[in-house]
């Protein structure tokens, strides 16, 4: 079904999320950082943590990128110019949904999405992240499926 | 852009894997050229057109 550049691709994939999870995972219970720590240890052990977990992300898309031909980098690109710029477009519908008090009508209390998480998807701060995301998402699904 | 691939790749009895792997491309590739939905890039177009010993503009015609 996948052939094996295919499947080198999904394995730096994997290795990029589950690396940057681990790294993440560690700083949190190696040096017992909770949320209710606000002291400069948390956030410098978190920070630091963070930077080596984009950095290894990055460095895994970089190996991933070089194992695909020039129609996969095509898509990709393509994908995330159109899908990401169409995605931070509509993100001012949402933004502007969020702003006049739609939430409401969703109570995303009951999403049980943690406090910080809550404040950013309340304040619309997730919307300029997630649409672009949707957005590379869904035009990369139709590049596949228009250039079958 | 038209182009012979198709033809030229029955001619030597190859599937779209056998040639997608001697251009070092994926089966998706090769299908997407054949078809005229993804225009290669000058490098692949060079690449085809030694594998094939035939100059690009005998395998690819501008509409």
């Amino acid at each position: 079904m996948f052939d094996r550049r295919t499947l080198h691709v999904w394995k730096f994939i994997l290795a990029a999320w589950g690396g940057a999870f681990a790294v993440m995972l560690t700083a949190r219970f190696l040096f017992k950082t909770s949320a209710a720590d606000i002291g400069t240890s948390r956030v410098m052990i978190t920070t630091v943590a963070a930077m080596i977990a984009i950095g290894w992300t990055f460095w895994m898309a970089g190996l991933a990128f070089r194992r695909l031909d020039e129609f996969q980098r095509e898509a990709g690109k393509f994908a995330w110019y159109w899908g990401g710029s169409m995605g931070i477009a509509f993100s001012a519908v949402g933004y502007t949904f969020i702003r006049l008090g739609g939430l409401h009508w969703l109570d995303p209390a009951d999403f049980h999405l943690g406090p910080d998480l809550y404040r950013a998807f309340q304040i619309g701060y997730l919307l300029g992240i997630g649409c672009p995301v949707a957005g590379f998402l869904l035009v990369r699904l139709w590049w596949q499926a228009a250039k079958r | 852009m038209k182009n012979r691939l198709k033809v030229l790749r029955a001619e030597r009895d190859w599937s779209q894997a056998d040639l997608a792997e001697r251009l070092d491309v994926s089966r998706q590739s090769v299908n997407a050229i054949e078809t005229g939905k993804y225009d290669p890039s000058l490098p692949l177009a060079f690449k085809i057109s030694r594998l094939f010993g035939m100059p690009i503009e005998a395998i690819f015609q501008d509409d």
